[in-house]
C-alpha cells in the first residue's frame, strides 16, 4: 500500500522527505519512528515504491493566460445574506444578489466587467456542479440559475452554457435539468443504457466509453481497480470504472468543448478533510476514480486540478455555502448539516479549499466534535502552491467578508 | 468475516433475511411503493454510494436495499436499508454517522436520530435511513409513518461492547465500533493502512475518557484473538507509524509518541490486548 503523504514531497523522494524530517527531529532531541532503519529493526517490509503519475507532463505543458490561480492568488470573498433562506428554501433573487456582490468585491470591478474579463462571445462555458446529497447539500440549482443569468446578461447564448458533473442521473435527481435553466445543456460524462438499467453494452463495452478523450489521462501505474484493497473488481465500481487499467480519462466534454470552467462546489468535509473546489474537479472531470480513494486520495485533487484541460480553462470557484455538511458524508447526513447562508468566490481554488478547511474545522469545534488538523488534510494543497496553481499559506490568503444581511429594524 | 468482540458478547437477534420483505408495499394514508427496490450486495454498494462505502463494507456489510415512495401531493421518500453482517457492525455504522449528535425523535421503537430531512435508524443488524427531500412537517410525520412499518428486527447487542472502557468516564457521543482502518481514522492518525492489524478479525473499541480532573483521552482498545496475534500487531505498529510521530521511549510492550500536536500517545501491549491513550488537548 502506499503513503498518502506524498503531496508534502513534490520533488525528492519520500524516504528523502523521511531523512529530511528525521535529521530535524534529532536535533530536537526525539526519535523519529516510521523511518527505514525501525522498519528494518523490526522486520517490517519497507515502504513501497512511489507512484509515479504522470503529473510532470501536466506542468511541462506551458502555463495558458488565464491559468489559476488567476488574477487574483490568495484572495477570497465570502459573502453573507441571512435573506438567503427564507423558511429553509432557498431565496433565488437573494442568491444572485449575493453572487454579483461578491463578483464585484473579488474583482473590483462590476458583473458586467467580470464577465467580460473572462468570457468573449465564442466560449463554451462548464458549470461544473456537486449534485451529491440532493436538495439539501447539493450545489443548489438557485445558485446555477444565478451564473447562468450572469453569463447570458453578458451576451453567452444558453447553447453555450453547459451544466456538468461525472453522472448524469445525479444532474437529474439534483434538479438540474434544461427546462430548469432556460435551455442550458446539462450533461453527465457517464451514463447508463437508455433504460437506465445498465452499464455496459451486450457486448461488455461501457456505455460511456465514447464520452472520455483517450489521448488525454491522468495516470497512477500499479493503481488499477483490481488488487486495491477495497476494490476487488471493477465490476462493482462500475459507475466509477469505464476503463480498467492504470489510466483515468478527461471527459470529451471537458476537453474538446468547454473553454471555460466555473467551479460551483459545496460546502462540505470529507472524513477530516474537505471536499469543495478541487475535489469537485479533481473527482469530477475524470473515470476511473474508485481505484485512486485509497492510494492518492488528496493528491488527485491536485493532480487532476493541475491537468491544462482543468488549469488553464477554470476562471471562478463559487462555494455554495447556503447550507454546508461538516460530518459524517460524503452522503447527506441531516445531523451536520448547518447554514452559515453565504457563498465564497475565489479564482484560487487552493487558498479557497484551506479557507473552507478551516470553516469546517471551526463548524466541527462549535459541535464539540473531534478534530483532526493532522497535515495530511491539508498537504495537497501545498502541494497545488508549490506547483504555482495557488496559495494554501493561510497567512498568506486574504479572505474578505462581506456581509449583506440587513440590520435588524428595531 | 468472523469479528472477535472485545467481550464475550451474548448476542441475541434476528438477522434480517436477504429479501425485500422489510419494505411496505404502502404504508399511513395514500404512500405507495415507486418502483421496485433496488438491492446491492457486498462491493456493489460501490455502486450506490459515490465515496465513502468503505467503512460500510469494513464494519461488515451484507447488502443494501434502496426503495422510493410516492405519498399525496407527489410528496417523496426514500428508504435505505444497510443489512449488516452483525448487531456490532450496524451499532459502529450508526454511531459513526449518527453518534456525535444523536437527536432521537420519541415514539420510535428503535434508537434513531432525525432532522426535518432526515431519519436514521439502529434495529438489530440494521442500520436505516430515510430521506424526505421536502424537508415539511407532513414530510417528517411520513418518515415516522414509514419507519414504523418497516419489519426491522426487533433486538441488537445485549451485553455491552465497550464494557473495557469505564462507563463513568465515556464522554458522550464518542463511542466508536473500530474494525480496520477506515474506521480507525476517524479518532486516529497513528500511521498508514490497517496499522493495528484490525481488518483480520478484530473488533476494537474506542471512546473519549474524562477523568476526575477533568482531562480528556481518546482510548482504544483491541483485543487480539491470542497474544501472538497482539505482538504481531503491535510489531506492525511500531514499524508503520504516522511520520509525524516522535518516540519518546520504546520496548517492548509500549510505546510512548508526540504526535504532530505534541501531544502524547501510550500505546500498550498487554497479552492479547493493545490500548492506545491519547491525549486530546
Amino acid at each position: 500500500m502506499r503513503n498518502t503523504y506524498r503531496s508534502m514531497n513534490a520533488g525528492p523522494s519520500r524516504r528523502g522527505l523521511f531523512r529530511g524530517i528525521g535529521a530535524g527531529a534529532a536535533v530536537a532531541g526525539g526519535v523519529l519512528l516510521g523511518v527505514p532503519a525501525l522498519a528494518d529493526e523490526s522486520g517490517a517490509p519497507a515502504p513501497p515504491p512511489e507512484i509515479k503519475t504522470n503529473i510532470d507532463a501536466f506542468t511541462a505543458v506551458p502555463r495558458g493566460p488565464l491559468a489559476i490561480p488567476g488574477a487574483f492568488p490568495g484572495r477570497v470573498v465570502r459573502v453573507r445574506d441571512d435573506r438567503c433562506l427564507r423558511d429553509d428554501v432557498v431565496d433565488a433573487a437573494v442568491v444572485r444578489e449575493m453572487l454579483d456582490a461578491g463578483l464585484a468585491e473579488l474583482t473590483g470591478t462590476t458583473p458586467a466587467e467580470a464577465f467580460a474579463r473572462w468570457f468573449g462571445a465564442d466560449e463554451v462555458v462548464g458549470l461544473k456542479v456537486n449534485p451529491v446529497g440532493p436538495p439539501v447539500i447539493s450545489t443548489k440549482p438557485e445558485l446555477v440559475a444565478a451564473v447562468v443569468d450572469w453569463l447570458r446578461a453578458g451576451g453567452l447564448p444558453a447553447r453555450q452554457i453547459v451544466v456538468w458533473d461525472r453522472f448524469e442521473g445525479m444532474l437529474a435527481d439534483a434538479g438540474y435539468t434544461p427546462d430548469s435553466l432556460g435551455g442550458v445543456r446539462v450533461e453527465g460524462l457517464q451514463i447508463m443504457d437508455e433504460e437506465g438499467e445498465a452499464w455496459r453494452t451486450a457486448d461488455g463495452r461501457h456505455v460511456s466509453e465514447d464520452r472520455f478523450d483517450l489521448e488525454a489521462f491522468y495516470e497512477a501505474p500499479g493503481v488499477t481497480g483490481q488488487g486495491v484493497a477495497g476494490y476487488p473488481d471493477d465490476t462493482y465500481y462500475l459507475n466509477q470504472h469505464v476503463f480498467a487499467g492504470e489510466r483515468s480519462y478527461f471527459g470529451k466534454l471537458v476537453t474538446r468543448e468547454l473553454t471555460r470552467i466555473i467551479n460551483l462546489p459545496v460546502l462540505k468535509n470529507t472524513g477530516h478533510g474537505v471536499s469543495v473546489a478541487t475535489k469537485n474537479l479533481g473527482y469530477g472531470a475524470v473515470c476511473n476514480t474508485g481505484r485512486l480513494h485509497r492510494p492518492l486520495f488528496f493528491d488527485v485533487c491536485t493532480e487532476v486540478t493541475a491537468a491544462p484541460w482543468i488549469r488553464d480553462k477554470l476562471v471562478l470557484n463559487v462555494v455554495d455555502a447556503i447550507r454546508a455538511q461538516y460530518g459524517g458524508g460524503p452522503m447527506y447526513d441531516a445531523q451536520y448539516v448547518v447554514r452559515p447562508r453565504a457563498l465564497y468566490l475565489a479564482t484560487d481554488p487552493f487558498a479557497l479549499d484551506m479557507t473552507c478547511h478551516r470553516h469546517v474545522l471551526q463548524l466541527r469545534r462549535d459541535a464539540a466534535m473531534t478534530t483532526d488538523e493532522h497535515p495530511r488534510y491539508t498537504e495537497y494543497l501545498h502541494y497545488g502552491e508549490r506547483l504555482g496553481l495557488g496559495v494554501a499559506a493561510p497567512e498568506r490568503i486574504e479572505l474578505v467578508d462581506l456581509d449583506r444581511t440587513p440590520a435588524a429594524t428595531p | 468475516m468472523r469479528h472477535r468482540a472485545l467481550t464475550l458478547l451474548t448476542v441475541a437477534w434476528l438477522a434480517l433475511p436477504a429479501g425485500a420483505d422489510v419494505l411496505p408495499d404502502a404504508f399511513a394514508d395514500g404512500w405507495q411503493r415507486d418502483g421496485q427496490p433496488r438491492t446491492f450486495t457486498g462491493p456493489e454498494l460501490y455502486g450506490h454510494i459515490n465515496g465513502g462505502s468503505e467503512v460500510f463494507l469494513e464494519l461488515g456489510f451484507d447488502h443494501l436495499l434502496v426503495q422510493r415512495y410516492r405519498g399525496p401531493d407527489d410528496r417523496e421518500l426514500i428508504a435505505e436499508v444497510y443489512v449488516m453482517a452483525d448487531p456490532v457492525a450496524s451499532l459502529g455504522i450508526y454511531l459513526l454517522r449518527c453518534g456525535a449528535l444523536e437527536q432521537p425523535a420519541a415514539g420510535l421503537a428503535h434508537r434513531n436520530t432525525v432532522s426535518p430531512h432526515q431519519l436514521s435508524m439502529l434495529a438489530g443488524n440494521v442500520y436505516a435511513t430515510i430521506a424526505s427531500p421536502s424537508g415539511t412537517d407532513d414530510g417528517a410525520r411520513a418518515m415516522g409513518e414509514l419507519a414504523a412499518a418497516l419489519a426491522l428486527p426487533e433486538a441488537g447487542v445485549e451485553a455491552d461492547p465497550f464494557a473495557a472502557l469505564p462507563a463513568s468516564e465515556r464522554v458522550p457521543g464518542s463511542l466508536r465500533i473500530v474494525r480496520g482502518e477506515f474506521t480507525l481514522a476517524d479518532r486516529f492518525t497513528l500511521g498508514e493502512g490497517d496499522v493495528l492489524q484490525l481488518a483480520r478479525g478484530v473488533t476494537a473499541v474506542a471512546a473519549d475518557l474524562r477523568a476526575e480532573d477533568g482531562t480528556v483521552q481518546t482510548v482504544l482498545v483491541a483485543l487480539y484473538a491470542d497474544p501472538a496475534a497482539a505482538v504481531a500487531a503491535f510489531a506492525h505498529l511500531k514499524a508503520n507509524l504516522d511520520v509525524y510521530m516522535k518516540a519518546e521511549s520504546v520496548d517492548g510492550r509500549s510505546l510512548r509518541l508526540r504526535d504532530y500536536r505534541e501531544q502524547t500517545v501510550l500505546v500498550e501491549l498487554d497479552g492479547a490486548r493493545i490500548t492506545v491513550r491519547y491525549d486530546r488537548p
